[in-house]
Protein backbone atom coordinates (compact mmCIF):
# COMPACT_ATOMS: atom_id res chain seq x y z
CA UNK A 1 0.00 0.00 0.00
CA UNK A 2 1.36 3.52 -0.72
CA UNK A 3 0.97 6.35 1.65
CA UNK A 4 1.56 9.73 0.49
CA UNK A 5 1.28 12.73 3.40
CA UNK A 6 1.83 15.76 1.16
CA UNK A 7 1.88 18.70 3.51
CA UNK A 8 -0.09 17.49 5.68
CA UNK A 9 -1.79 19.54 8.88
CA UNK A 10 -3.84 17.82 11.32
CA UNK A 11 -5.87 19.22 14.42
CA UNK A 12 -3.40 17.06 16.27
CA UNK A 13 0.12 17.00 15.53
CA UNK A 14 1.33 17.08 12.42
CA UNK A 15 2.11 20.51 10.57
CA UNK A 16 3.03 20.86 7.25
CA UNK A 17 4.54 17.34 7.03
CA UNK A 18 5.32 15.25 4.20
CA UNK A 19 6.47 12.22 3.44
CA UNK A 20 5.91 8.96 0.95
CA UNK A 21 6.44 5.12 2.09
CA UNK A 22 5.34 2.40 0.14
CA UNK A 23 4.10 0.04 3.32
CA UNK A 24 5.31 -3.36 2.72
CA UNK A 25 6.64 -5.43 4.78
CA UNK A 26 7.81 -4.26 8.32
CA UNK A 27 8.89 -0.35 8.71
CA UNK A 28 9.29 0.97 11.58
CA UNK A 29 9.19 4.92 12.45
CA UNK A 30 11.24 6.50 14.68
CA UNK A 31 10.41 9.09 16.61
CA UNK A 32 12.25 10.46 20.19
CA UNK A 33 9.14 12.41 21.00
CA UNK A 34 6.44 9.59 20.28
CA UNK A 35 4.06 12.65 19.56
CA UNK A 36 4.94 12.94 15.86
CA UNK A 37 4.23 9.12 15.03
CA UNK A 38 1.22 8.77 17.44
CA UNK A 39 0.09 11.49 15.05
CA UNK A 40 0.81 9.99 11.98
CA UNK A 41 -0.54 6.65 13.45
CA UNK A 42 -4.17 8.65 13.90
CA UNK A 43 -4.53 10.62 11.25
CA UNK A 44 -3.98 7.44 9.12
CA UNK A 45 -7.08 6.16 11.31
CA UNK A 46 -9.37 8.82 11.15
CA UNK A 47 -8.79 9.78 14.51
CA UNK A 48 -6.90 13.38 13.95
CA UNK A 49 -8.98 15.73 11.68
CA UNK A 50 -6.94 16.59 8.30
CA UNK A 51 -6.85 20.67 8.25
CA UNK A 52 -4.84 21.29 5.19
CA UNK A 53 -2.45 19.24 2.56
CA UNK A 54 -3.39 16.03 0.74
CA UNK A 55 -3.35 12.40 2.22
CA UNK A 56 -3.88 10.03 -0.07
CA UNK A 57 -3.85 5.78 -0.39
CA UNK A 58 -2.26 3.99 -3.27
CA UNK A 59 -2.96 7.74 -5.32
CA UNK A 60 -6.66 7.86 -4.04
CA UNK A 61 -7.29 11.05 -2.08
CA UNK A 62 -7.91 9.66 1.69
CA UNK A 63 -11.45 10.83 1.87
CA UNK A 64 -12.61 9.11 -1.43
CA UNK A 65 -10.60 6.09 -0.35
CA UNK A 66 -13.43 4.92 1.82
CA UNK A 67 -16.27 4.60 -0.65
CA UNK A 68 -14.62 1.51 -1.89
CA UNK A 69 -13.28 0.41 1.29
CA UNK A 70 -13.91 -0.55 4.61
CA UNK A 71 -11.45 1.40 7.19
CA UNK A 72 -10.98 -2.77 9.30
CA UNK A 73 -10.05 -4.42 6.43
CA UNK A 74 -7.58 -1.45 5.48
CA UNK A 75 -5.93 -0.77 9.04
CA UNK A 76 -5.75 -2.61 11.87
CA UNK A 77 -5.06 -0.33 15.32
CA UNK A 78 -3.03 -1.47 18.06
CA UNK A 79 -3.17 1.23 20.36
CA UNK A 80 0.03 2.21 23.04
CA UNK A 81 -2.30 1.85 26.17
CA UNK A 82 -4.15 -1.83 24.59
CA UNK A 83 -7.52 0.04 25.44
CA UNK A 84 -10.72 -2.04 25.27
CA UNK A 85 -14.87 -0.80 25.66
CA UNK A 86 -14.72 -0.79 29.47
CA UNK A 87 -18.71 -1.42 29.42
CA UNK A 88 -18.32 -4.87 27.38
CA UNK A 89 -15.86 -8.41 28.20
CA UNK A 90 -12.84 -9.18 26.31
CA UNK A 91 -14.55 -11.48 24.43
CA UNK A 92 -17.36 -8.61 23.33
CA UNK A 93 -14.39 -6.09 22.65
CA UNK A 94 -13.07 -8.78 20.60
CA UNK A 95 -16.63 -9.34 18.43
CA UNK A 96 -17.81 -5.73 18.15
CA UNK A 97 -15.83 -4.70 14.92
CA UNK A 98 -14.85 -8.51 14.13
CA UNK A 99 -18.92 -8.30 13.83
CA UNK A 100 -18.71 -5.07 11.74
CA UNK A 101 -15.78 -6.43 9.37
CA UNK A 102 -17.23 -10.01 8.56
CA UNK A 103 -20.50 -9.39 8.43
CA UNK A 104 -21.70 -12.58 6.76
CA UNK A 105 -18.91 -15.17 9.21
CA UNK A 106 -20.28 -16.91 11.55
CA UNK A 107 -19.46 -16.37 15.32
CA UNK A 108 -18.10 -20.17 15.01
CA UNK A 109 -15.25 -19.10 13.14
CA UNK A 110 -14.54 -16.29 15.45
CA UNK A 111 -13.86 -18.92 18.33
CA UNK A 112 -11.80 -20.57 16.05
CA UNK A 113 -9.61 -17.81 14.84
CA UNK A 114 -9.76 -16.23 18.73
CA UNK A 115 -8.18 -19.49 19.90
CA UNK A 116 -5.82 -19.58 17.26
CA UNK A 117 -4.10 -16.07 18.14
CA UNK A 118 -4.65 -16.88 21.84
CA UNK A 119 -2.42 -19.81 21.58
CA UNK A 120 -0.08 -17.96 19.58
CA UNK A 121 0.74 -15.65 21.98
CA UNK A 122 0.35 -17.89 24.50
CA UNK A 123 -2.45 -16.18 26.60
CA UNK A 124 -4.56 -17.85 29.24
CA UNK A 125 -6.86 -15.96 30.30
CA UNK A 126 -11.11 -15.54 31.12
CA UNK A 127 -12.05 -13.33 28.04
CA UNK A 128 -15.61 -13.05 29.58
CA UNK A 129 -13.91 -10.60 31.58
CA UNK A 130 -14.23 -7.14 31.78
CA UNK A 131 -10.98 -5.33 30.94
CA UNK A 132 -10.65 -3.62 34.23
CA UNK A 133 -10.16 -7.68 35.76
CA UNK A 134 -6.96 -8.28 33.54
CA UNK A 135 -3.46 -6.49 33.98
CA UNK A 136 -2.30 -4.16 31.61
CA UNK A 137 -0.13 -6.58 29.59
CA UNK A 138 -3.19 -8.72 28.65
CA UNK A 139 -5.56 -5.67 27.65
CA UNK A 140 -2.27 -4.80 25.14
CA UNK A 141 -1.72 -8.36 24.17
CA UNK A 142 -5.67 -8.66 23.63
CA UNK A 143 -5.20 -5.48 21.23
CA UNK A 144 -3.15 -7.49 19.32
CA UNK A 145 -5.21 -10.36 19.16
CA UNK A 146 -8.58 -7.91 18.28
CA UNK A 147 -6.83 -6.05 15.52
CA UNK A 148 -4.97 -9.05 13.74
CA UNK A 149 -8.37 -11.17 13.91
CA UNK A 150 -9.82 -8.78 11.56
CA UNK A 151 -6.44 -9.49 8.80
CA UNK A 152 -5.84 -5.61 7.97
CA UNK A 153 -3.99 -5.13 4.94
CA UNK A 154 -1.82 -3.10 7.33
CA UNK A 155 -1.35 -3.33 10.98
CA UNK A 156 -0.54 0.00 12.70
CA UNK A 157 1.34 -0.36 16.32
CA UNK A 158 1.83 2.49 18.31
CA UNK A 159 4.68 1.89 20.85
CA UNK A 160 4.52 -1.71 20.93
CA UNK A 161 6.33 -1.87 24.42
CA UNK A 162 4.24 0.38 26.83
CA UNK A 163 2.91 -0.93 29.86
CA UNK A 164 4.92 -4.28 29.64
CA UNK A 165 8.16 -4.78 31.83
CA UNK A 166 10.95 -6.95 30.38
CA UNK A 167 9.64 -10.55 30.04
CA UNK A 168 6.56 -9.47 28.47
CA UNK A 169 8.77 -7.45 25.79
CA UNK A 170 11.08 -10.54 24.67
CA UNK A 171 7.46 -12.54 24.32
CA UNK A 172 6.35 -9.52 22.35
CA UNK A 173 9.69 -8.74 20.26
CA UNK A 174 9.43 -12.51 19.49
CA UNK A 175 6.06 -12.74 18.22
CA UNK A 176 6.31 -9.46 15.73
CA UNK A 177 9.56 -10.77 14.95
CA UNK A 178 7.22 -14.25 13.66
CA UNK A 179 4.35 -11.89 12.61
CA UNK A 180 5.76 -9.50 10.30
CA UNK A 181 6.93 -12.59 7.80
CA UNK A 182 2.98 -12.45 6.94
CA UNK A 183 1.63 -9.08 7.87
CA UNK A 184 2.80 -5.99 6.86
CA UNK A 185 3.85 -3.89 9.80
CA UNK A 186 4.22 -0.18 10.72
CA UNK A 187 5.33 0.50 14.33
CA UNK A 188 5.81 3.50 15.69
CA UNK A 189 8.83 3.48 18.27
CA UNK A 190 11.98 4.91 19.98
CA UNK A 191 12.91 1.24 21.20
CA UNK A 192 16.60 0.46 19.70
CA UNK A 193 14.62 -2.97 19.43
CA UNK A 194 12.53 -1.61 16.49
CA UNK A 195 15.15 0.16 15.28
CA UNK A 196 18.33 -1.91 14.66
CA UNK A 197 18.20 -5.16 12.88
CA UNK A 198 14.38 -5.67 13.29
CA UNK A 199 12.48 -3.58 10.38
CA UNK A 200 12.71 -3.49 6.71
CA UNK A 201 13.57 -0.01 6.56
CA UNK A 202 13.64 2.65 9.36
CA UNK A 203 12.07 5.80 8.74
CA UNK A 204 13.44 8.80 11.25
CA UNK A 205 10.56 10.95 11.98
CA UNK A 206 13.18 13.77 13.68
CA UNK A 207 14.36 13.85 9.88
CA UNK A 208 11.04 14.15 8.20
CA UNK A 209 9.34 16.64 10.28
CA UNK A 210 9.59 20.45 9.41
CA UNK A 211 7.78 21.61 12.22
CA UNK B 1 -17.11 36.57 28.46
CA UNK B 2 -19.79 33.69 29.91
CA UNK B 3 -22.53 34.74 27.44
CA UNK B 4 -20.07 33.38 24.72
CA UNK B 5 -19.02 30.15 26.38
CA UNK B 6 -23.41 29.59 27.01
CA UNK B 7 -23.46 30.74 23.15
CA UNK B 8 -20.90 27.92 21.88
CA UNK B 9 -22.22 25.15 24.83
CA UNK B 10 -25.95 26.08 23.00
CA UNK B 11 -24.37 25.24 19.45
CA UNK B 12 -22.35 22.35 20.85
CA UNK B 13 -25.31 20.78 22.38
CA UNK B 14 -27.59 21.70 19.07
CA UNK B 15 -24.82 20.30 16.87
CA UNK B 16 -24.73 16.93 19.24
CA UNK B 17 -28.27 16.89 18.36
CA UNK B 18 -28.24 17.21 15.23
CA UNK B 19 -25.55 14.51 14.92
CA UNK B 20 -27.48 12.19 17.10
CA UNK B 21 -30.50 13.03 15.08
CA UNK B 22 -28.52 11.74 12.12
CA UNK B 23 -27.59 8.57 13.34
CA UNK B 24 -31.02 7.64 14.57
CA UNK B 25 -31.77 8.12 11.25
CA UNK B 26 -29.28 6.05 10.35
CA UNK B 27 -30.06 3.10 12.81
CA UNK B 28 -30.79 0.35 10.72
CA UNK B 29 -27.21 0.09 9.81
CA UNK B 30 -26.11 0.59 13.32
CA UNK B 31 -28.45 -2.30 14.29
CA UNK B 32 -26.20 -5.11 15.01
CA UNK B 33 -23.65 -3.32 17.14
CA UNK B 34 -26.46 -1.21 18.97
CA UNK B 35 -28.82 -3.77 20.32
CA UNK B 36 -26.67 -5.08 23.12
CA UNK B 37 -26.14 -1.69 24.39
CA UNK B 38 -29.85 -0.54 23.86
CA UNK B 39 -30.60 -4.38 26.38
CA UNK B 40 -28.25 -3.50 28.76
CA UNK B 41 -29.11 0.28 29.31
CA UNK B 42 -33.16 -0.99 29.42
CA UNK B 43 -32.14 -3.53 32.13
CA UNK B 44 -30.15 -0.86 34.30
CA UNK B 45 -32.82 1.91 33.69
CA UNK B 46 -35.59 -0.07 34.26
CA UNK B 47 -35.51 -3.73 35.24
CA UNK B 48 -33.56 -2.37 38.22
CA UNK B 49 -35.48 0.15 39.70
CA UNK B 50 -38.46 -1.42 39.57
CA UNK B 51 -38.41 -2.19 42.98
CA UNK B 52 -37.76 2.23 44.14
CA UNK B 53 -40.37 2.64 41.45
CA UNK B 54 -42.33 0.36 43.44
CA UNK B 55 -42.07 1.63 46.54
CA UNK B 56 -42.53 5.38 45.73
CA UNK B 57 -45.49 4.46 43.45
CA UNK B 58 -47.18 2.62 46.49
CA UNK B 59 -46.69 5.12 48.86
CA UNK B 60 -48.02 8.30 46.61
CA UNK B 61 -51.03 6.54 45.46
CA UNK B 62 -51.70 5.47 49.12
CA UNK B 63 -50.56 8.84 50.55
CA UNK B 64 -52.72 10.45 47.88
CA UNK B 65 -56.23 8.67 49.08
CA UNK B 66 -55.32 9.38 52.65
CA UNK B 67 -55.09 13.13 52.70
CA UNK B 68 -58.15 13.39 49.91
CA UNK B 69 -60.09 10.91 51.96
CA UNK B 70 -59.63 12.91 55.07
CA UNK B 71 -60.31 15.81 53.27
CA UNK B 72 -63.28 15.02 50.88
CA UNK B 73 -65.28 12.65 53.41
CA UNK B 74 -65.85 15.71 55.77
CA UNK B 75 -68.45 16.90 52.46
CA UNK B 76 -69.36 13.53 51.39
CA UNK B 77 -67.66 13.60 48.31
CA UNK B 78 -65.22 10.61 48.96
CA UNK B 79 -66.17 9.89 44.99
CA UNK B 80 -63.52 12.78 44.08
CA UNK B 81 -60.44 11.36 45.54
CA UNK B 82 -60.22 9.06 42.75
CA UNK B 83 -60.31 11.90 40.15
CA UNK B 84 -57.39 13.26 42.34
CA UNK B 85 -55.70 10.51 41.70
CA UNK B 86 -56.15 10.49 38.17
CA UNK B 87 -55.33 14.24 38.01
CA UNK B 88 -52.89 14.67 40.36
CA UNK B 89 -50.56 10.93 40.35
CA UNK B 90 -51.53 9.62 36.65
CA UNK B 91 -51.56 12.50 34.67
CA UNK B 92 -48.91 15.14 36.30
CA UNK B 93 -46.52 12.79 39.51
CA UNK B 94 -45.78 9.37 37.56
CA UNK B 95 -44.00 11.10 35.00
CA UNK B 96 -41.99 13.16 36.92
CA UNK B 97 -41.28 11.51 39.96
CA UNK B 98 -40.02 8.24 37.30
CA UNK B 99 -38.14 11.34 35.50
CA UNK B 100 -36.15 12.13 38.97
CA UNK B 101 -35.37 8.80 39.82
CA UNK B 102 -34.32 7.84 36.53
CA UNK B 103 -31.71 11.08 36.76
CA UNK B 104 -30.50 10.20 39.94
CA UNK B 105 -29.90 6.92 38.67
CA UNK B 106 -29.06 6.73 34.82
CA UNK B 107 -28.64 10.23 34.15
CA UNK B 108 -25.63 10.16 36.51
CA UNK B 109 -24.27 6.85 35.34
CA UNK B 110 -24.83 7.54 31.84
CA UNK B 111 -22.96 10.98 32.14
CA UNK B 112 -20.24 9.14 34.31
CA UNK B 113 -19.60 6.37 32.17
CA UNK B 114 -19.59 8.37 28.86
CA UNK B 115 -17.11 10.76 30.57
CA UNK B 116 -14.31 8.25 31.76
CA UNK B 117 -15.17 6.71 28.59
CA UNK B 118 -13.71 9.83 26.61
CA UNK B 119 -11.28 9.82 29.33
CA UNK B 120 -9.44 6.54 29.05
CA UNK B 121 -9.51 7.25 24.86
CA UNK B 122 -12.52 4.85 23.98
CA UNK B 123 -14.05 7.14 21.59
CA UNK B 124 -10.99 7.10 19.84
CA UNK B 125 -11.38 3.42 19.87
CA UNK B 126 -14.58 2.97 18.38
CA UNK B 127 -13.59 5.74 15.93
CA UNK B 128 -10.45 3.60 15.08
CA UNK B 129 -13.46 0.80 14.22
CA UNK B 130 -15.16 3.10 11.93
CA UNK B 131 -17.91 3.02 14.59
CA UNK B 132 -19.60 6.48 15.59
CA UNK B 133 -19.32 7.15 19.39
CA UNK B 134 -22.80 8.75 18.65
CA UNK B 135 -24.48 6.02 16.71
CA UNK B 136 -23.27 3.24 19.26
CA UNK B 137 -23.20 4.89 22.60
CA UNK B 138 -25.35 7.99 22.92
CA UNK B 139 -28.26 6.48 20.14
CA UNK B 140 -28.12 3.17 22.02
CA UNK B 141 -28.77 4.34 25.19
CA UNK B 142 -31.31 7.15 24.16
CA UNK B 143 -33.65 4.42 22.96
CA UNK B 144 -33.03 2.47 25.77
CA UNK B 145 -33.56 5.23 28.76
CA UNK B 146 -37.16 6.28 26.52
CA UNK B 147 -38.07 2.45 26.50
CA UNK B 148 -37.04 2.27 30.54
CA UNK B 149 -39.15 5.29 31.08
CA UNK B 150 -42.57 4.51 29.57
CA UNK B 151 -42.53 0.66 31.09
CA UNK B 152 -41.82 2.41 34.72
CA UNK B 153 -44.21 5.62 34.10
CA UNK B 154 -46.81 2.57 33.57
CA UNK B 155 -45.69 0.38 36.20
CA UNK B 156 -45.87 3.17 38.51
CA UNK B 157 -49.60 3.91 37.40
CA UNK B 158 -50.63 0.89 38.07
CA UNK B 159 -48.66 0.56 41.67
CA UNK B 160 -49.79 3.95 42.81
CA UNK B 161 -53.63 2.96 41.87
CA UNK B 162 -53.31 -0.39 43.66
CA UNK B 163 -51.51 1.51 46.43
CA UNK B 164 -54.52 3.81 46.23
CA UNK B 165 -57.20 0.74 46.57
CA UNK B 166 -55.05 -0.45 49.80
CA UNK B 167 -55.10 2.50 51.36
CA UNK B 168 -58.81 3.16 50.76
CA UNK B 169 -59.47 -0.37 52.76
CA UNK B 170 -57.99 1.56 56.27
CA UNK B 171 -60.93 4.31 55.49
CA UNK B 172 -64.17 2.27 53.72
CA UNK B 173 -63.81 -1.16 52.66
CA UNK B 174 -64.96 -0.26 49.39
CA UNK B 175 -64.41 -3.51 46.78
CA UNK B 176 -61.41 -3.93 44.23
CA UNK B 177 -64.15 -4.34 41.49
CA UNK B 178 -65.95 -1.12 42.96
CA UNK B 179 -62.75 1.21 43.06
CA UNK B 180 -61.61 0.06 39.61
CA UNK B 181 -64.98 1.28 38.13
CA UNK B 182 -64.84 4.58 39.64
CA UNK B 183 -61.37 4.99 38.45
CA UNK B 184 -62.33 3.96 35.27
CA UNK B 185 -65.38 6.35 35.23
CA UNK B 186 -62.83 9.29 35.32
CA UNK B 187 -59.51 8.56 33.72
CA UNK B 188 -59.77 9.42 30.19
CA UNK B 189 -57.76 8.39 26.66
CA UNK B 190 -55.98 11.99 27.00
CA UNK B 191 -54.86 11.55 30.03
CA UNK B 192 -53.36 8.33 29.89
CA UNK B 193 -51.66 9.41 26.31
CA UNK B 194 -50.23 12.28 28.05
CA UNK B 195 -48.88 10.17 30.50
CA UNK B 196 -47.19 7.90 28.14
CA UNK B 197 -46.00 10.87 25.76
CA UNK B 198 -44.36 12.86 28.73
CA UNK B 199 -42.53 9.54 29.94
CA UNK B 200 -41.16 8.95 26.11
CA UNK B 201 -39.84 12.81 26.02
CA UNK B 202 -38.98 12.74 29.63
CA UNK B 203 -36.39 9.61 28.38
CA UNK B 204 -35.65 11.36 25.49
CA UNK B 205 -34.31 14.89 27.46
CA UNK B 206 -32.62 12.79 30.26
CA UNK B 207 -30.56 10.45 27.94
CA UNK B 208 -30.08 13.42 25.63
CA UNK B 209 -28.22 15.94 28.32
CA UNK B 210 -26.25 13.10 30.26
CA UNK B 211 -24.89 11.68 27.33
CA UNK B 212 -24.14 15.17 25.54
CA UNK B 213 -22.22 15.94 29.15
CA UNK B 214 -20.53 12.90 29.54
CA UNK B 215 -19.01 13.37 25.64
CA UNK B 216 -18.35 16.97 26.60
CA UNK B 217 -15.35 15.60 28.74
CA UNK B 218 -12.24 16.64 27.22
CA UNK B 219 -9.38 15.29 28.89
CA UNK B 220 -9.33 15.15 32.83
CA UNK B 221 -11.02 13.19 35.42
CA UNK B 222 -11.79 15.76 37.08
CA UNK B 223 -14.48 16.73 34.60
CA UNK B 224 -16.43 13.93 34.94
CA UNK B 225 -18.11 14.72 38.59
CA UNK B 226 -18.44 18.41 37.16
CA UNK B 227 -20.19 17.05 33.67
CA UNK B 228 -22.76 14.67 35.63
CA UNK B 229 -23.81 17.44 38.23
CA UNK B 230 -24.41 19.65 34.86
CA UNK B 231 -26.01 16.85 33.68
CA UNK B 232 -28.53 16.57 36.58
CA UNK B 233 -29.10 20.02 36.91
CA UNK B 234 -30.02 20.68 33.49
CA UNK B 235 -32.33 17.60 32.94
CA UNK B 236 -34.29 18.39 35.86
CA UNK B 237 -34.91 21.71 33.91
CA UNK B 238 -35.35 20.45 31.09
CA UNK B 239 -38.09 17.97 32.27
CA UNK B 240 -39.55 20.32 33.86
CA UNK B 241 -40.33 22.68 31.51
CA UNK B 242 -41.30 19.64 29.07
CA UNK B 243 -43.62 18.97 31.49
CA UNK B 244 -45.39 22.15 31.82
CA UNK B 245 -45.42 22.65 27.75
CA UNK B 246 -47.29 18.92 26.76
CA UNK B 247 -49.72 19.81 29.91
CA UNK B 248 -50.35 22.90 28.54
CA UNK B 249 -50.82 21.94 24.78
CA UNK B 250 -53.27 19.08 26.00
CA UNK B 251 -55.07 21.56 28.39
CA UNK B 252 -55.66 23.93 25.43
CA UNK B 253 -56.97 21.24 23.04
CA UNK B 254 -58.81 19.46 25.55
Amino acid sequence: MQIVFDHICTYGGLRDFSLELQAEGCISLYDPSEKLSASLLSTLVGLEDICGGKLSLDGIDYADYWQNHQLLETFGYVFDEGIMLSNLTLKENLLLPWRKRFDNESDKLFETELQNWLSRLDLNLDINLRPALVSAAERKFMGFVRALMLKPRLLLIDDPYYLLNKGERQKLNGFLRELKRNVNLLIASADDDFIIGFASRVISLQDVSPA
Amino acid sequence: MIQEQRKKSLTDFFLFLAETLGELLRLRNNRHVSSQVVMRQILFTGVEALPLIGFIALAIGGLTIMQGYAFLSNFGQGIWVHIILVRVVVSELSGIITALVVIARSGTAISTELGNMVVSREMKLLKSFGISPVGYLVVSRILGVMVAMLVLTLYFNIIAVLGGWLFSQFFNHLEFRAFINDFLAVISLSQVLMSLIKSIVFGWIIALTASYQGMSVRQASTEVPQRTIKAVVSSIFAVIIADITISWIFWMFS
